[in-house]
Order: C-alpha cells, then sequence, then structure tokens
C-alpha cells in the first residue's frame, strides 16, 4: 500500500493533466479520465481486498473518494476539476459494479469458476442494489430520454453524493436536483417493478 | 437473473417530460387534491393518468430505495433491514425524516423504559464505527450533564448490528433557525434576540465541557411551543464522535474537507493541521450563523468557494476578512434579504453599521483570542446592543484601526511591536473585564475611554515611525518605544495606574530587546508608581484596581535581568525582591508549591558559592519535586507557570560561573521545556532561554546537542525576524561558538562575522555587553583556530572595552584574551579571582578577606610583566581587574593589600591619563585610603588631589558605573575633610547616577546621602535640604 508503482504515479500524473487541461471546460463525458478511473477504481478495490480479506467488504463511495486522493491527492484541481473527476468516477464505478453482477451472475448460474481470475472474484465491491444489471438497463433506458437524469442517478447513487452536492456538481439548484429525484426514484422503481407493485 | 419487464407500453407511450410534468404537478398537491387534478389535466388519456398515478405512489413507499450507496452501510444482509420497522437495540425505526451527507435520520420509537418518539441519525460509513462509539462513550458523561431546554438531548449512542454508528436523540419538528426568521419576516431586533438564546445554550454545553464543532442552521432548529419560537440546538456531541483528528487525513475528513460546504468552518477548523479545536471555533460558527441571520448569506458565500481548490479555501478562510455585514447588504442587489427583515436595503444596512457590524466581525476574527472569551460574553454584547449601552465590541476607532494596521503589517519583523502592544491592549483589555464584571459602570466608560486614548496615542505613534519599520524594525521598535515612554506621564495625566501599567510594559520590550539601561528607568518608575497605587488603592472605595502580586513579580522580574545585565549593585537585592514577589503570588492560592519552590532556591543559593565539591548534593531530588509537584498543581495555561519558568531560570543563574555549573544544564533546560509548553511560541523568552541552555551546554562539552538547539531556534526566529535582526544575531552568535567549540573554525567564520557586525550595529558601543561578548567569541575563534594576527584586532578591542561596571564580563573578558602559552597568567588569575569572592558578586563588593593574596599579586605582577608590556590592551584589562578586586575586599585591615593592586594598576593606566581618568582616579583613592589608615592625612590629601586633578583632565562618558566610581573618589575626599572637592565630585556623580538610574536607585541615593553628609560637616546645611527631602 505504501509502495506505489511506478504504473501508479503515472496515472496519477495523468489525471492531474487532464484535469488541469478541463478545468475551464465543462462536465465531459469522461472518455479520456474513464479508463484512468476505472484502472486506478480496480487497483484500488484489488489492494484494499488483499490487506483485509474477510473483513469488510468494500464500500463504492469509499473507494471513488479513496481514489480521487490518490489520483489528485494535494493537488486540489478545483471544483471543476472535481466535478470532471466524479463524473468519471462514477461512470467507472457504475461499469465495474455492473461487471461485477455479470461475473457473479455467470458463476452462481455455474459459470466456469476456473475461467475467473482470483482476484477478480475476490473484487466484491458492495453492489449498491440488489439487482444492479437491472438497476444499469433502466438507466440507460432513463438516460436515453434525458441525459441529466442519468447524470444526477451517477453522482447520487454510484459516487455517493448528497443531493447539494450533486446540485453543486451539475450546476443545478437543490430543489430541481430534489424534485428531479423524486421522480427519478418513481420512474426507476416502476420500471423495475418490484415486488409489491402488483 | 429476473429480467424485468421493459418493454411496458406505458413506459414508452408517453413524453418523459409531459409525465414528469404531471407527477411533479400534483406531486406538490396534498393528496386528497391530486385526484382532482388528474382528473383534469389527463382528460381521456386514462392510460397516462394511470402510469402517473402509479408513480406518485412510489413516492412515499421505499425511502431506501436508491439511497446513496454509503448510506446502505456494507453489503451484509443486515444492512438492508435497516429501514422503517428494523429494530436497532431498543428502538423501532418509524420513518425517515431527514438525509443528508452524514447518513439518514429516522423517527424512531423507544420501547423501554419509556415509551416514547425520538430521533434516531445512522451515520454513513466512511470511518471506524468502533473508533466513533468509543468517542461517543467518551463523550457520554458531559452529554448527560447538559440540561438546557435550548439543547436537544442526545439519549444514546452505538452502533448498528450493520456496525454503523448511530445517534439517538430528542425528537425535533422543527425547522432551522434561518428559515424560521426568513418565512416569518422576523424584524432584525427580533433575529438578535433568539440568536442571543442561542448563545445561552452553546454557553450552557461549554460550561459542561461540551464543543458543537458543527454549528450551522440545519442544527439549529426552531420549533413553536405555546406558539412562542423555541430553540433546539441538535447534534451536541455528535460531530465530535464523527471527527476524527484532523491530523490523521482520514478519508473521511478528507472527504468532508473536499465536499462539505466550509462556509461555517473557523479557522483552526480549515486549517488541517490545526490539533486543539475549543470553545471558540463555536464562537465563530456561531458568527458565521448571526452573519446568515443578517444579511441572507455566510462571510464566504457558496459562490465565492465554489470554482477555487481546497487550499484556496482554506487560504480564504485563514485570512480574508469578510465583507461587514452592513456592507455586504448595501452592495448586495438582492433587495429581497432585507425584504426578509421587513426592511429595505438602506434601512437594513444601516440598522447594522456601527455595534452590530462588530459584534458580527468580533466573533469571526482569525485569531481565536481575539473573539468573544466564551457564548455569554457573545449574548451579553448582544444585549448590551439592544439596551443602546456601548458593546464590548467597540469602540471601533483606535482598536480597531490598530487591529488592521496589525494584520496588514502582520510581516515577521513586527512581533516585537505585536508583544508590546499586545501586553497594553491586554491589560487593559484584562482590566476592563474585572470592572464590568463588579457592574461599575460608571468606571467602565470612564477606563474605555482611557482605553480608546491609549491605542490613538500608540496609532499615532506607529503612524510617526511607520515609514522607517520596513527599513529597520529594530531601531524603529526601540523608537516607538522611546516615543510612548517620553510621552506616557503626559498622555496618562492622573492616570497613575495605566501609567504605571504602560511603562512596565515598556520597560519589559525594552529588556527583550536588550535595551537594559532603557528597561531599567521604566520599570523602576513603574515599581514606583505601583507601590504608590497600591497603598491608595486600599483605601479606595471605588474598587480603583491595585498592582497585583502578579504584575509586581513581572516588573520585578524584569528588573531583575536587567541589574544582572548592568551588574547593579543591588541587583541582588531586586532578585530577592522579585523571588519574593514571585513566590507570594504563587502561595496566594498555592503556599505548598511555592514553598517548595523556596527551598530549591535557598538550597542552590547557598550551595552556589561554596568551592566544596558536595556543597550542591541533594539538589536534584528538590529540583525534581519541585518540577513534579509544579505539574500536579498547575493546569495548562496558568500564568503562573511563568514564575515556575523564572524560578528555574534562576537556579540556573545561581550556578552559572560557578564550581556547580552543570546543574544550571537541568534548571535551564527545565525552565525551556515549561515556556516552550506555555507561551506562545514565538515569544522572545523562549529563545533567551536557548541561547542560556546552549551557553552553558558549551561549556559542559555538549557542543553537538549545543548545535541542534540553536539550529532549531534559528529557524524559528526566521520565521518571525528578519535576517540579521538582532535576536537572530544573538542566537547566530552562539551558534558560532558552539561551532568554535567543535573545530568547525572555517564553518564558524561567517557566522560569527556577519552575527558580530549585526551586533556592533544594534548596540551603541564595543562596551555594551553584548558587543563584548561577541567580541570574545571572535577572539576565541582565532585564538583557537592558530590565527592569533586575524584576532589581534578583536583582542585588543576586547581588552580596551570598557565593561568596567559589569565585572562578571570583565573577568570573562580577561580569561578570553590570553592563549594557550600565558596560560600561567591565566591560572594565577584565576587563583586571584577565587580569593577576592570569585566573580566578585555584587552582594560581596566590599566585605572580602582575603590574607593569603599577597604571594600571589607578586606572582601576577612579575608574570604580567614578563609577558606583557605595559601598554599591552591586555595590561589595560588586568589593571581594571585589580581594580575591580580591591573594590571587592573589604578596607579595615587591607589598606595596604587595596593600595599595592591600586600601585600595579596605576602604573599602567597612567600611560594614558586621559584615556583611563576614572579608572586611574579610583585607583589612587584606594592610595590615599592607605595613607589616611596610616594617620598620614597631609600624604594622602596630597595624593586624592592628583586624583581629583585626572578626573577633572579627563572626559569620561557620563555611563553610571563612571558616576559611581567618582561618587567613590568623592567618599574618599570627604572622608580627608576637602569638601570642596569632594562637593564637586559627589554633585558630578550623583547626576550622573540619577540620570542614568533615576532618583530612586540605590546608588544615586548612596550620593545623595553623602552629599547630606558633606554639608552637615562642612557647616552648610541649608544645601543639604535638596538632598535630604528626596532621601526620605
Amino acid at each position: 500500500m505504501t509502495e506505489r508503482s511506478e504504473k501508479d504515479r503515472e496515472r496519477s500524473r495523468n489525471v492531474t493533466r487532464i484535469l488541469d487541461e478541463s478545468c475551464s471546460g465543462e462536465l465531459q463525458s469522461g472518455q479520456d479520465l474513464l479508463p484512468l478511473v476505472y484502472e486506478e477504481l480496480r487497483s484500488l478495490a484489488r489492494a484494499r481486498l488483499a490487506r483485509q480479506r474477510g473483513e469488510q467488504t468494500l464500500q463504492a463511495t469509499g473507494l471513488v473518494h479513496e481514489a480521487f486522493l490518490r489520483l489528485v491527492g494535494e493537488k486540489d484541481p478545483g471544483w471543476n476539476g472535481r466535478r470532471h473527476f466524479f463524473g468519471a468516477a462514477a461512470l467507472a464505478m457504475r461499469r465495474i459494479l455492473v461487471e461485477q453482477a455479470r461475473r457473479k451472475g455467470r458463476v452462481k448460474h455455474g459459470g466456469n469458476r476456473d475461467r475467473v481470475d482470483m482476484e477478480d472474484a475476490d473484487l466484491s465491491i458492495l453492489p449498491p442494489h440488489e439487482d444492479i444489471l437491472a438497476l444499469d438497463e433502466a438507466l440507460t433506458t432513463l438516460e436515453k430520454k434525458d441525459p441529466r437524469k442519468g447524470k444526477i442517478v451517477n453522482l447520487r447513487y454510484f459516487a455517493g453524493f448528497t443531493a447539494e452536492e450533486t446540485a453543486q456538481a451539475l450546476q443545478l439548484s437543490l430543489g430541481t436536483v430534489e424534485r428531479e429525484w423524486r421522480f427519478i426514484k418513481a420512474w426507476l422503481q416502476e420500471k423495475l417493478g418490484d415486488g409489491d407493485s402488483r | 437473473m429476473i429480467v424485468r419487464d421493459l418493454s411496458s407500453p406505458t413506459m414508452t407511450e408517453y413524453d418523459l417530460n409531459r409525465v414528469e410534468k404531471l407527477f411533479q404537478e400534483a406531486a406538490d398537491l396534498p393528496a386528497e387534491e391530486r385526484k382532482k387534478f388528474l382528473d383534469r389535466e389527463c382528460d381521456g388519456e386514462a392510460s397516462l393518468r394511470d402510469h402517473v398515478e402509479r408513480l406518485l405512489a412510489r413516492l412515499e413507499r421505499d425511502a431506501s430505495f436508491l439511497s446513496p450507496v454509503s448510506d446502505r452501510g456494507p453489503f451484509l444482509a443486515a444492512a438492508i433491514a435497516e429501514g422503517p420497522g428494523a429494530v436497532i437495540g431498543r428502538y423501532k425505526l418509524l420513518q425517515v425524516i431527514g438525509e443528508g451527507g452524514f447518513g439518514v435520520v429516522y423517527m424512531a420509537e423507544q420501547q423501554e423504559p419509556v415509551v416514547r418518539k425520538v430521533a434516531l441519525k445512522i451515520i454513513k460509513l466512511g470511518m471506524d464505527t468502533k473508533e466513533v462509539v468509543a468517542r461517543f462513550e467518551a463523550e457520554r458523561q458531559a452529554l448527560a450533564l447538559m440540561d438546557h431546554p435550548n439543547i436537544a438531548q442526545v439519549h444514546d449512542g452505538g452502533a448498528t448490528d450493520s456496525g454503523r454508528p448511530y445517534f439517538v436523540m430528542e425528537l425535533v419538528r422543527g425547522v432551522s433557525i434561518t428559515e424560521y426568521c426568513d418565512k416569518n419576516s422576523l424584524p432584525t431586533v427580533e433575529r438578535l434576540d433568539l440568536f442571543a438564546s442561542v448563545c445561552q445554550a452553546v454557553q450552557h454545553a461549554h460550561q459542561k465541557g461540551v464543543i458543537h464543532r458543527d454549528i450551522k442552521p440545519s442544527n439549529v432548529l426552531v420549533t413553536l411551543h405555546d406558539g412562542l419560537p423555541l430553540i433546539k440546538i441538535i447534534d451536541f456531541g455528535v460531530a465530535k464522535a464523527m471527527h476524527t483528528r484532523l491530523t490523521e487525513k482520514t478519508l473521511f475528513t478528507r472527504y468532508e474537507q473536499f465536499i462539505g460546504t466550509p462556509a461555517y468552518m473557523s479557522p483552526e477548523q480549515a486549517e488541517m493541521s490545526a490539533l486543539d479545536v475549543d470553545t471558540r471555533t463555536d464562537i465563530y460558527s456561531l458568527g458565521v450563523l448571526l452573519y446568515e441571520l443578517l444579511t441572507g448569506a455566510t462571510p464566504f458565500h457558496a459562490a465565492q468557494i465554489d470554482g477555487v481548490g481546497l487550499l484556496e479555501i482554506q487560504r480564504r478562510i485563514r485570512e480574508e476578512s469578510p465583507l461587514r455585514p452592513s456592507l455586504r447588504i448595501s452592495t448586495t442587489a438582492d433587495a429581497t434579504i432585507a425584504q426578509t427583515h421587513g426592511l429595505d436595503s438602506a434601512s437594513l444596512s444601516r440598522r447594522l453599521r456601527g455595534d452590530v457590524d462588530w459584534i458580527v466581525m468580533k466573533a469571526l476574527e482569525k485569531e481565536r483570542s481575539r473573539r468573544y472569551a466564551t457564548a455569554s460574553e457573545f449574548a451579553e454584547d448582544i444585549r448590551r446592543h439592544m439596551k443602546k449601552e456601548p458593546v464590548l465590541a467597540g469602540p471601533p476607532g483606535a482598536a480597531y484601526r490598530l487591529r488592521k494596521f496589525l494584520d496588514r503589517n502582520r510581516t515577521p519583523v513586527f512581533s516585537a511591536i505585536l508583544i508590546a502592544i499586545a501586553l497594553i491592549i491586554g491589560m487593559i483589555g484584562t482590566w476592563l473585564g474585572k470592572v464590568q464584571a463588579d457592574h461599575n459602570a460608571n468606571l467602565a466608560r470612564e477606563e474605555a475611554q482611557l482605553t480608546t486614548v491609549a491605542l490613538d496615542f500608540l496609532l499615532s505613534t506607529l503612524a510617526l515611525s511607520n515609514p522607517n519599520i520596513a527599513l529597520n524594525p529594530e531601531v524603529t521598535m526601540v523608537t516607538v518605544l522611546d516615543h510612548t515612554a517620553e510621552k506616557a506621564s503626559e498622555v496618562f495625566a492622573g492616570q497613575a495606574w495605566a501609567e504605571a501599567r504602560i511603562r512596565g510594559t515598556i520597560g519589559r520590550a525594552y529588556t527583550a530587546l536588550s535595551e537594559s539601561e532603557k528597561a531599567e528607568i521604566q520599570l523602576n518608575l513603574a515599581l514606583e508608581l505601583a507601590e504608590k497605587i497600591n497603598q491608595n488603592g486600599r483605601a479606595n472605595i471605588l474598587g480603583r484596581p491595585t498592582f497585583s502580586s502578579f504584575e509586581l513579580y513581572q516588573v520585578l522580574w524584569a528588573l531583575t535581568n536587567v541589574s544582572f545585565n548592568l551588574d547593579r549593585s543591588n541587583a541582588f537585592e531586586i532578585s530577592k525582591r522579585a523571588h519574593n514577589a514571585g513566590m507570594a503570588c504563587i502561595a496566594e492560592q498555592h503556599p505548598e508549591l511555592a514553598e517548595l519552590l523556596g527551598n530549591f532556591v535557598k538550597f542552590v543559593e547557598g550551595g552556589a558559592w561554596s568551592v566544596a565539591p558536595d556543597a550542591l548534593d541533594g539538589v536534584e531530588e528538590i529540583f525534581a519535586e519541585s518540577v513534579s509537584r509544579s505539574r500536579s498543581t498547575l493546569a495548562h495555561k496558568d500564568p503562573l507557570w511563568a514564575i515556575v519558568a523564572d524560578t528555574f531560570l534562576a537556579g540556573g543563574y545561581l550556578v552559572w560561573y560557578t564550581p556547580h555549573e552543570h546543574h544550571s544544564e537541568d534548571f535551564f533546560g527545565m525552565a525551556l521545556q515549561i515556556q516552550r509548553k506555555e507561551l506562545p511560541p514565538d515569544h522572545p523568552d523562549i529563545a533567551a532561554s536557548v541561547v542560556l541552555l546552549v551557553g552553558i551546554l558549551n561549556n559542559l562539552g555538549k557542543e553537538k546537542q549545543a548545535e541542534d538547539l540553536i539550529r532549531d531556534t534559528i529557524t524559528a526566529l526566521r520565521r518571525v525576524h528578519r535576517e540579521g535582526a538582532f535576536p537572530i544575531a544573538k542566537a547566530e552568535s552562539v551558534l558560532g561558538a558552539t561551532l568554535v567549540k567543535q573545530g568547525r573554525f572555517a564553518e564558524a567564520e561567517p557566522i560569527l562575522q556577519s552575527s558580530h557586525k549585526a551586533i556592533l550595529a544594534m548596540t551603541e558601543s564595543t562596551s555594551s555587553w553584548m558587543a563584548v561578548e561577541s567580541l570574545m567569541r571572535m577572539v576565541s575563534l582565532y585564538g583557537e583556530w592558530g590565527k592569533p594576527e586575524e584576532g589581534r584586532l578583536y583582542r585588543d578591542s576586547l581588552a580596551q572595552s570598557s565593561a568596567y561596571g559589569n565585572f562578571i564580563m570583565q573577568w570573562k573578558v580577561a580569561r578570553n584574551i590570553f592563549s594557550t602559552s600565558e596560560q600561567v597568567l591565566i591560572n594565577i588569575l584565576d587563583q586571584v579571582n577565587t580569593l577576592c569572592g570569585g566573580i566578585a558578586f555584587p552582594a560581596s563588593r566590599g566585605t572580602i578577606e582575603a590574607p593569603e593574596l599577597t604571594p600571589l599579586l607578586e606572582q601576577l605582577f612579575a608574570e604580567r610583566s614578563r609577558l606583557l608590556a605595559d601598554e599591552d590592551p591586555r595590561s589595560i584589562a588586568i589593571a581594571r581587574l585589580l581594580i575591580g578586586w580591591a573594590n571587592a575586599l573589604k578596607p579595615e585591615g587591607q589598606y595596604e593589600l587595596r593600595a599595592r593592586m591600586a600601585k600595579e594598576a596605576q602604573k599602567i593606566l597612567g600611560l594614558n591619563r586621559k584615556a583611563h581618568s576614572v579608572d586611574l582616579a579610583e585607583a589612587i583613592s584606594f592610595i590615599a585610603d592607605m595613607k589616611r589608615a596610616e594617620g598620614k592625612t597631609s600624604e594622602a590629601r596630597k595624593i586624592i588631589r592628583e586624583a581629583f586633578r585626572i578626573l577633572q583632565a579627563g572626559d569620561p562618558s557620563p555611563n553610571w558605573f563612571m558616576g559611581a566610581a567618582i561618587v567613590r573618589i568623592g567618599r574618599s575626599l570627604l572622608e580627608l575633610q576637602l569638601y570642596s572637592e569632594s562637593e564637586e565630585l559627589l554633585l558630578r556623580g550623583e547626576k550622573i547616577l540619577e540620570a542614568q538610574l533615576g532618583m530612586t536607585h540605590n546608588d544615586a541615593a548612596v550620593a545623595r546621602e553623602l552629599l547630606v553628609r558633606l554639608y552637615a560637616e562642612w557647616g552648610k546645611p541649608d544645601l543639604a535640604e535638596p538632598f535630604k527631602q528626596t532621601t526620605e
């Protein structure tokens, strides 16, 4: 943990550079940043699990913030940089969780256990929702209709932002975020049609 | 995996925007009106209506659905159970009543011992639950003690089965104070009133030892109680349990730091390295809250803080002054803020200008020592404002301008001025507090005016010297003090109390700057005034302040340092007075500790001068006991620690340059340790103690340790002072000496050269003790380096420097100017010195009997003339030593011995009668004394007349030791009934002494007594009158 590989440092430098460049821009799709953050989150999760095997499952939000500290660290990139970072991180986290759920599904349903990399099998970040795959699908539908709603869910849900932080990150008023959020929750619940909706 | 029905027609048929619009509008309506609304809006679109209705039905159903990941705990089955209906400990969760960055708050039902509804707050993960619970447990006792109607009780806390910390609190149904005020358009005065009760509640918590640490609107709620607003502060104890120490830089704190709103954070909280957060942090947050209540925005509002980096946010909180509330109002374009007060912007701005501005700004001070000391003081000031009484935070004129002036000039070079001014303001402030506590309003007002006068005066002084400050700060500091000293009696006419304190302060500031002679005058004046005040004060029914024993002690201790620096004949007496005053001060509260410390000093004093090696056996035990008793008796930051530290310093001084000097390492070391703990880090006493300790470590051969210590101190001093400043030069000089001791000459040379230059530039002549000490270091550098040629100039200058009055220094000089090839001479000098009372401690003057001195003297004279020419500057140093030793000897029975020493000195000093007139004349007076004792009066008269002529031909600098010598020669003339000559010298000497030392000084008093005696014997009693009066 204390020893950081050259690869880690390289990643950190690239992130810092991208954030610097993005500082004046809008919150972007995060294409440039996404792979870096994705890698960092995975390697972080592995390192953490190796250390505290069996004790605790990992928490998605914790990982996202730790990734921020490791990649960006002392050089705080300002709010724009942070928005950029967390936007990408939320997306990366969502992707990791979906992959993890897919893998677990394969294992559960008799998939070939031997084919799964042991390290990746251990990478059990706590899924924030029981059925992450269904959620992801529903979310994708929603995003297509209204991309902003997708961003709200990504930040609120996958990066663990509060309503206030989400509002700041998307430059919306708190009221807007709160109102949209109640709609999103109702809409997604309805879409997922959980047990008691009949 | 179950594949959901993603192709349900209702989901795709309708435009999402339309669905949402209907949903939102309906959701805003009360449930019973929704049906009607949808009937109207979805006329003929049954499936659309059905869809929206189903969405609406979801609205209240599952609060935990999609709640942010971290709120849901680790992925364990138990985590999911913690929704409504779950049971945690004795509590059953009912419904979610709030959620935020911290976690979720549920309304819960407690079953036993009483059935009641409570608020249960479950904290999101991200920190160590065990630690949080442990911290909460530690705080529990204190929380239980809080019992205040405006504080929501914290009932319980623990960890849920899924390992998340939770807190159980009194259930408060209310809105935030800001929301309450704005929604009800509360006028300013009602806002202030409401806020004052918040302060009182916080005060209650502080008294029980609980700091909130997270005061913000959402934690200060207003509920209606019998139709009246009632404040409820929630979350006491929660923040402390949740925040790990900032230095640990845990994920959580970092997360809070960069995501959380720092708007309510005090500068010391914003500074991540800050360790101690105290009650004044809450005062700051209260200030932010009041600011927001008045202006509708926090001092650094979101727009200012967003879009900048974390470091920038920290910097702003630490450094930038927010706009005054009135200015914020008058510069904002938003008229609705004033409307919430029921006013227009201009009226609201006027309403806030003045008192309210100052009250808010005082609470928001960056330096917490400048904020209100307590929440009730804050509340009191608001009440005072509402009653139209003068507020503590004002009158702002001078104090405010001064503070701003200092803020603007907070560069390192200002440390000395800051100390002096802080002392002056501090003392007036302290006393004002005292008076106000006595509810003596008249006196308070009168003295508040005095404060203004004092500050205005200081300001004008500062303005006067302002242009030079940046150029030559040290000189300017002295200039400021000189000016203050000069004007003090004029400005504080009729305010003896203030004058005494100002003079005491100036005296102490001069002391810190090594301006000993100026310090002495001011300190003596302060002492004189203080004695008068204390006499009158007892009879004063108004309860005018007297000098406390602590203040008296401070003046006396400074005077002690100064007196030893100047080698005053009464230095020892003053040190005893200071010591007694210090012990008396401690004894007022802790008699046993005072007794122990007193015994320590007595013990050291008793053994220090003895040459017996076991004379100080047992001192370690007494010392250790004094230390441990002090620690068990005095709390951190108790002002009495200063006296304890000084007592140990005194112990160190007592053994310094004695056979037992190794003990001073412990004594100085302990004093330093105490000062480091109890004084502000840049306090000049700390550097002074380090210089002492390093000096002794050098002597004890612990150069490496000495070097580390002094280098650290220099680094610290550099942060405060500019390069080449006096305190740095002093410390570098000691560092140079340390390097010389280690044989690192080449390294030492540039350091000593530059510090020597700086010291010479600061002190007026080569005779000041700092200059002499520095010269000695130059001499030893080149001496030990084996470069006598480079060192010769310094050596000669040292030998001739007239460190006459300071025998300790003179002796050090003599030891310094000889090289190892002259070791014989050094050995003899050592022995003579020991016989003449060691280093001729002032108290032993004129009392030493040394019958075995004669053969040694012969040896000395022989070696001296063998090694040194009479005109060698080093011979002059020896001649001066001889006069000093002769002064130490008891005259009775030793007249001849004294004369023998005087004759040798005369031989050397006679070569330049003009330059050494006073020394030479004094030497000759010893010869005359001998003749008189032998009954050879006429011969004695002839000799003393010669001394008189030499004195008249010479042109001695009018310093005090010259004055004292002139008085001594006058006394010899008086003994021989040469009245007119005696009169001339006594008058001349008295004048010098009075000017240099002040009327009250012992030496000046001695001169006046001699004058009275002279005129009585002379048959001119009338002339004695002026001297008699002042003698009384």
